[in-house]
């Protein structure tokens, strides 16, 4: 069964995705890992979820949200989204591009924050994947 | 149901110099007075607020009677568990008369929340993703998107809206504004502007109920609850602070409370003359028309446009104003709906009546985590 502590970080853990879980019995892909499947109830195994996905539904956030909230004191507006990884949607922040430049299924990859004393990553965003924007 | 409603009562929402548990006094009294009938005769009573105290507390000054209270706290399906809490104890027989009532005070701005309290880790609020107006935006965002609908849909709902509370005495925003002044307000959550959204407030509401055999012998005027049902969301659906969204997703419990309460009252969305929605923002509006049956995914702007939804248009919504021209005391607001349907029902309305005797009442809330009641009305 998986372990479900947070102390371990978002990645998978050769660092290079973002790591979710399969349900083993009924096959639902979940973020972040955890050990029950929220569908049936049965144990789940982790899984790296994909790198690549497609924006599905975004929005700008315009004001300073309250705590637990840690931005820089000068709040600048960011781009919230999810990213269709094909068995998962994905919620995350997005980047590379100006606040009101997005589009639903513009192209994304990921890119994961710098891990922590631990070794644990805790942030991650999309980045515009002007490669293959669809 | 066998079930009516003999009396309502509300304290205006908006921003007051008086405690939440003074408003849902008030509106508890009203409610009995609107009725006829004395606290004594009350024999079960339900309510709750979320953050102005104990509902059951109201006792101390209604009268310490021994009538069974039900506290109830249930995010915004509150007031609609406490009115389902009330026509159940007269079904089974348990009273003859019961009292729903809530009332709330909330700070201004939009709710805080903590991960914790969600099961959620850290980051996610740490990472700027916890915020109620986001997850309200990216969903009417999808649903724009995935339906082919304009955005300026968002401001004719939400015109029309702030235009029934400029007629409404208990309204909080009394100002109507034009769908142009509206669109180009200050952006919150693309594509929600500042004026597409309700804000925390303050009020209070309260019905009074009966067996429908006994209301007859108390009031000429009671309106009867053809249904009443309470939901919660399944597998698959879109809601607040979510992570991650399942491959495949499902309706939301609108869905399912809207079309059991409609087969329950044995009527279609096409015999109600007056509906009261959830309208968290302007986006919520739009899809819970849809969600409740009113018309197909995508079909909303043959029912918006040209004052479609206005008082005296062809499905008059949200005639009080709504969450959008009233703010969301979170324990009071489905109350509100209620106390709006039944007053709509007995030509009652003033300024804001619909014309030609409305008969069938609707009214739907939605809340995190993904809960829904609904009920249909009727004289
Ligand atoms: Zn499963």
């Amino acid at each position: 069964m998986a372990d479900t502590s947070t102390a371990r970080g978002l990645a998978a853990a050769d660092h290079d995705a973002l790591l979710g879980a399969r349900c083993t019995a009924c096959d639902v892909q979940i973020f972040p890992a955890q050990a029950a499947c929220p569908r049936c109830g049965a144990p789940t195994a982790d899984c790296a979820l994909p790198e690549r996905g497609v924006l599905w539904s975004w929005t700008v956030q315009r004001f300073r949200p309250k705590p637990p909230y840690e931005g820089p004191d000068e709040f600048e507006p960011y781009v919230v989204g999810y990213v269709d990884l094909g068995d998962v949607k994905v919620e995350g922040r997005l980047d590379g591009r100006p606040v009101d430049a997005w589009t639903i299924g513009d192209s994304v990859r990921l890119e994961l924050g710098e891990p922590d004393d631990d070794g644990a990553v805790w942030t991650y965003r999309w980045i515009a994947d002007d490669g293959g924007a669809s | 149901m066998s079930v009516s409603i003999i009396g309502v009562g509300l304290h205006p929402f908006g921003r007051f110099d008086i405690t939440g548990r003074e408003m849902g006094l008030i509106a508890a009294r009203e409610a009995l007075a609107d009725a006829g009938v004395e606290w004594e005769q009350v024999g079960f009573a339900a309510g709750g607020s979320r953050d102005s105290g104990y509902a059951a507390a109201l006792v101390s000054e209604l009268g310490l009677t021994g009538v069974p209270f039900m506290q109830v706290y249930n995010g915004c399906g509150t007031a609609g568990s406490a009115v389902l809490a009330c026509a159940q104890a007269i079904e089974s027989g348990a009273a003859e008369i019961a009292l729903a009532v809530g009332f709330d005070k909330h700070a201004r701005g939009a709710f805080g929340s903590n991960p914790a309290d969600y099961g959620l880790p850290m980051w996610y609020g740490r990472d700027g993703m916890m915020v109620t107006t986001q997850f309200f935006a990216l969903k009417t965002q999808r649903y724009l998107h995935e339906h082919g609908l304009d955005e300026r849909l968002l401001g004719e709902i939400t015109a029309t809206e702030l235009h029934n509370s400029s007629l409404n005495p208990n309204a909080w925003r009394r100002n109507a504004l034009s769908v142009d002044e509206i669109m180009d307000a200050q952006m919150v959550n693309d594509p929600l502007t500042s004026y597409m959204f309700c804000s925390p407030s303050e009020g209070g509401a309260a019905v009074v109920l009966a067996s429908t055999e006994v209301a007859r012998t108390i009031s000429d005027r009671a309106v009867e609850v053809r249904s009443l049902e309470f939901r919660t969301r399944r597998f698959g659906t879109f809601e607040v602070f979510n992570p991650w969204l399942a491959a495949e997703l499902t309706d939301s419990a609108t869905v399912d409370a809207a079309s059991a309460a409609f087969a329950a009252a044995g009527c279609r969305p096409n015999d109600v003359d007056v509906a009261q929605l959830q309208d968290t923002e302007a986006g919520a509006a739009l899809m819970h028309l849809a969600e409740c049956g009113f018309c197909d995914h995508g079909e909303q702007a043959e029912l918006i446009l040209d004052g479609g939804l206005g008082v005296h248009g062809r499905l008059p919504v949200n005639t009080d104003g709504g969450l959008i021209g009233n703010g969301e005391p979170i324990g009071a607001s489905g109350l509100r709906q209620i106390v709006e349907c039944v007053t709509q029902l007995q030509g009652r309305a003033g300024e804001r009546q619909v014309p030609n005797d409305p008969e069938i009442g609707f009214t739907q809330v939605y809340g995190a985590p993904g809960i829904s009641v609904c009920a249909v009305l009727s004289r």
